[in-house]
């Protein structure tokens, strides 16, 4: 196996690579930093030169020169070209020298200007970007000059890289005078102080720029080489000591591969002998622990077998359960209608019976009724039977008085026969006698008569209150036996009417026992129910088991493929690479 | 009222002088008139209506208890007290060999020729005034027995006239005849 270390190095060399580029940039960087502050500096040097220069010469004009001329009475003024015995201003002078100065060096220039110019100046008068900030910058802070490096043209149309310089021009003691008395100022209340204008100077640096630049390059190259050459001695070095490292990584590419039988060659005793020896250890600890993988895996395999035969058949027996619990549940719920149409029954017959109880109450009542009208036809029979009693005896007692006036009167038709006879034996003398006699008799016939009429008729009397005894008699007998009667059916009333409140209370009972046998069913459906979802989560859970036991039964398998892939047997194999120094 | 004929005219002279041998008649009026009064009394054996003189009956009883006379014949009754006198009772019906006298209501004490007797009636129903006129002798065709002398008619019912003395005069025979026989 082809093993490439440069992988290896450039991870080695690349920080230093990237550490050496970031020293160069960052060197590079300062570089052009300080040059362009250097530039900086080097341009407002000469500038504040120049403009110092310009300043003392016009200072030193205008004491030595303009003082002296306006002694002696020789006009000064702006127009001096044009006149012999005329001398410049000082200002004019310092326009004058700038221009002389730029002439003799080109793209350098000395400028002044103001924001109250002399009318022949205002005249063509223009300022740039540059200028107009100067301007207010200056009137803002006349101490502070304002500056800047940026390309300007010239007047002949050349641009350079140049520093501009603006520093104010403050009114002295010795100018105020003559610019407040001078009849084209164009401001004439100038105090000591005021800031009259500004004073430019602008100066080229591309030169000295140039001369930066070469100088960078020149130190940029040489960090250069000077890195190159450290890149190239680290790289040398570093594959020098690195080299052990191959056949390791060859020993670690046969382990991966899952060759455990080849080993790394220790020859030297520094640290990268330590690491092949430990190597070798591992290597050998791997082996032992990929064997006893190998049987567990085996194991596992037939174990997670089992566990997936057992847990189907437990899957089985979970849906042959929920078969059987629907079944019961299905006979519960028969079994709970059942116990609803028994008790709608039995409420049923509760109403029936309960309507044959308030039946029966009234039947009793209407039975009491009876009774009490029978006991009183009993009593009232009694008392009928015993006035018809007495009525009988006082016709017994009539009779008898009849049968007395029947004797008197019989005695009195004897008397009266008698007394005719003797009356008919005396004669004619007899006859009125005979008569009274004969009119007695018919008397005593006349009672007779009356009385064997009420004889005949107390004895119709006798014959009637005798059957009306015997009719009362038999009545109260009737009555009587209609009373036991109505006490026997009465007794079979009351019979009947606890029977029948037992049969209420017992239709009662198994109302109540239906509602409870109702909801005991209701119980076990609902039980039931549970049971069957329970049943169901236990399906599902051992189905999930299957699943588990089936992926473990893969996972064993493909561990099996995989621990098969480590080669286990065979001669230890050496990585043949030359020994380690 | 009377009837011509000789046979009427014999029983009426018949009767009148039976009357008046029993004193039922004064003995002038039987004499100078037909019109005379008669008394009797009207009484039943049965439903047979007999009549006799008021001068032959002395007292009319009730039926009261007897006294027995044992061994005697069925025709008499008993014995009882009247005014301090024992008097016979008999029974006509059983003499005239009818059925005997049940329900008798009344005794009637006769007397004729010196003797006397009770005999049990059925009922006595008045004692009668009547014409002489009207008693008529009984018709043979009815063969009645030798105590009967005579009928009279009292509205629609026939009277059979006894007489005490021949009546009284029988029983003494048949008293003697069965003593006889004894």
């Amino acid at each position: 196996v082809k093993i490439s270390l440069k992988s290896l190095q450039a991870k080695l060399l690349a920080p230093l690579v990237a550490a050496g580029v970031l020293v160069v940039v960052v060197t590079i960087m300062a570089m052009v930093q300080l040059q362009s502050s250097e530039l900086v500096d080097a341009g407002l040097i000469t500038a504040r030169a120049v403009e110092q220069q310009v300043r003392s010469l016009r200072t030193f004009y205008t004491r030595e020169v303009v003082d002296r001329a306006n002694e002696m009475g020789t006009r000064v003024n702006y127009d001096y070209p044009e006149r012999r015995d005329t001398l410049p201003l000082p200002d004019t002078l310092v326009h004058e020298l700038g221009a002389q100065i730029g002439e003799e060096y080109p793209g350098t220039l000395v400028r002044l200007y103001s924001d109250h110019p002399f009318p022949h100046r205002a005249a063509n008068a223009s300022y740039d970007a540059f200028e107009k900030e100067a301007l207010a910058a200056l009137r803002r802070d006349p101490a502070q000059p304002f500056y800047r490096i940026e390309r300007y043209k010239d007047r002949h149309g050349t641009e350079r890289l140049s520093m501009r310089y603006a520093a104010a021009d403050l009114m002295r003691a010795s100018c105020v005078s003559c610019h407040n008395a001078h009849p084209e100022s164009p401001k004439t209340d100038w105090r000591v102080g005021d800031l009259s204008g500004v004073v430019e100077v602008v100066v080229p640096v591309d030169t000295m720029a140039a001369g930066f630049e070469a100088g960078t390059l020149r130190l940029s190259l040489v960090i250069a080489v000077g890195f190159l050459i450290t890149v190239a001695f680290t790289t040398f070095s570093g594959s020098r000591s690195i080299r052990p490292i191959a056949g390791l990584v060859r020993v670690f590419s046969d382990v991966g591969r899952g060759n455990l039988m080849s080993r790394a060659t220790v020859t030297t005793s520094d640290e990268f002998a330590v690491l092949g020896r430990s190597t070798n250890e591992m290597i050998a600890r791997l082996r032992e622990v990929v064997g006893r993988l190998l049987a567990a895996s085996t194991q596992v395999s037939a174990a997670s077998e089992q566990i997936l035969a057992s847990s189907r058949q437990q899957e089985e027996g979970a849906v042959e359960q929920t078969g059987c619990y629907e079944e019961i549940s299905g006979t519960a719920r028969g079994n709970s209608d059942a116990a609803r149409n028994i008790a709608r029954e039995a409420d049923a017959l509760k109403a029936t019976s309960e309507r044959m109880l308030e039946a029966v109450e009234n039947g009793r009542e209407s039975l009491e009724a009876t009774r009490a009208a029978m006991r009183l036809i009993v009593a009232q029979n009694e008392v009928i039977a015993e006035r018809t009693q007495r009525l009988y005896e006082k016709s017994e007692a009539i009779i008898r008085i009849v049968d007395i006036i029947d004797e008197v009167s019989d005695r009195l038709d004897l008397l009266a026969l008698n007394a005719g006879l003797e009356g008919s034996r005396v004669g004619e003398v007899g006859k009125g006698f005979m008569l009274v006699a004969e009119e007695m008799r018919r008397l005593a016939e006349n009672v007779s008569r009356s009385t064997n009429e009420i004889k005949t008729t107390i004895q119709e009397i006798h014959r009637f209150t005798q059957g009306s005894i015997s009719a009362s008699n038999q009545g109260a007998e009737a009555t009587k036996s209609g009373a036991r009667e109505t006490d026997k059916m009465s007794e079979a009333i009351e019979a009947i009417f606890a029977l029948i409140e037992k049969s209420t209370e017992a239709a009662r009972r198994i109302t109540v026992a239906t509602q409870q046998q109702l909801s005991s069913t209701q119980q076990v459906v609902d039980a039931l129910g549970e049971m069957n979802r329970i049943s169901n989560r236990g399906l599902s859970a051992s189905r999930q088991v299957t699943e588990a036991a089936a992926e473990l039964t893969n996972l064993a398998s493909s561990l099996n493929e995989t621990v098969a892939t480590f080669k286990l047997a065979g001669d230890e194999v050496s990585d043949g690479q030359p020994p380690v120094s | 009222m009377s009837r011509e004929d000789p046979e009427t005219k014999e029983g009426a002279t018949l009767l009148r002088q039976a009357l008046a041998e029993a004193g039922a008649v004064s003995p002038s009026d039987a004499r100078e008139s037909t019109a005379v009064r008669v008394e009797f009394v009207h009484f039943t054996i049965h439903d047979q209506h007999y009549a006799l003189p008021t001068t032959q009956v002395s007292a009319i009883l009730r039926v009261t208890p007897l006294t027995d006379l044992p061994h005697a014949p069925p025709h008499l009754c008993g014995v009882l007290s009247h005014q301090g006198r024992i008097v016979a009772v008999v029974d006509i019906a059983i003499l005239d060999g009818k059925e005997p006298v049940s329900g008798a209501k009344r005794i009637l004490i006769i007397d004729g020729a010196g003797l006397d007797a009770g005999i049990r009636v059925s009922d006595v129903i008045e004692l009668a005034r009547v014409d002489a006129t009207v008693v008529e002798p009984v018709s043979a065709s009815l063969s009645p027995p030798e105590h009967v002398v005579g009928q009279l008619r009292r509205g629609d019912v026939v009277c059979l006239i006894m007489d005490a003395g021949r009546l009284l005069a029988r029983l003494r025979q048949r008293v003697q005849g069965s003593a006889s026989l004894r």
